[in-house]
């Protein structure tokens, strides 16, 4: 029989997974909202508006229904001391360690990708912020989910 | 200075499996797997609960490449 600890483990992956992908589709369809503003501001629904608004939707329903997951999870490692230790020892830590020193550096990158943006194109605030916050959570977690892979 | 172990070995030698040895010591099954790859250089503290475990000194345990 399987090990709770290592079916939390697993779980524990699937749900950053989903996080990940519903947090991208939600938040990414807004980064591209805030890039091009006009053909939201067009009477009508284009198919670029519909594409967007489907994509966002679908991403925010994904994002919230695995967030709950994690927290039913947490809830769960919070009332079991030793199973908390177990799933968040010291190889964990210095992973979670490792993929915000990779935020970091993509954050960073993404400020210098949008620096030499600016000098060619208009970049108004609001993409500036949108694409940031993507970054910043999407980053860190993928750069987990890869540093935990089994090699 | 790389550091080896003899995690595999000594845990053979006990016939212990990893998870088995990984449940003793209140860790994830894919850190001792790291350790024996050397992927992943454990704390002091895991090093002694390791060595404990297994019945055997923390030297035995690790060896450091350069002194060999």
């Amino acid at each position: 029989m399987e090990n709770k600890a290592e079916i939390l483990n697993r779980n524990r992956r699937k749900m950053l997974f989903g996080i990940v992908m519903g947090f991208g589709f939600w938040h990414g369809s807004q980064t591209l909202k805030s890039f091009f503003p006009e053909q939201f501001t067009t009477p009508g629904i284009s198919l670029f508006h519909l594409v967007v608004i489907i994509l966002g939707l679908t991403g925010w329903i994904y994002f919230v229904f695995y967030c709950c997951r994690m927290v039913k999870m947490i809830a769960v490692l919070k009332k079991n001391i030793r199973l908390n230790q177990t799933l968040n020892d010291e190889f964990y830590q210095q992973i979670r360690m490792r993929s915000f020193y990779y935020a970091f550096m993509g954050v960073l990158i993404t400020q210098a990708l949008l620096l030499l943006f600016s000098f060619f194109f208009s970049v108004s605030a609001r993409s500036v912020i949108n694409l940031n916050i993507l970054v910043c959570v999407i980053t860190p977690i993928v750069s987990f989910i890869l540093l935990d892979q089994d090699k | 200075m790389k550091l080896k172990n003899t995690l595999k070995v000594q845990r053979a030698k006990k016939n212990v499996t990893q998870q088995q040895l990984a449940d003793i010591v209140c860790v994830t099954r894919k850190t001792i797997n790291t350790i024996e790859n050397g992927r992943f250089v454990p704390s002091t503290a895991l090093a002694l609960k390791l060595a404990h475990a297994l019945d055997v000194t923390v030297e035995e345990l690790f060896i450091l490449e350069e002194a060999y």
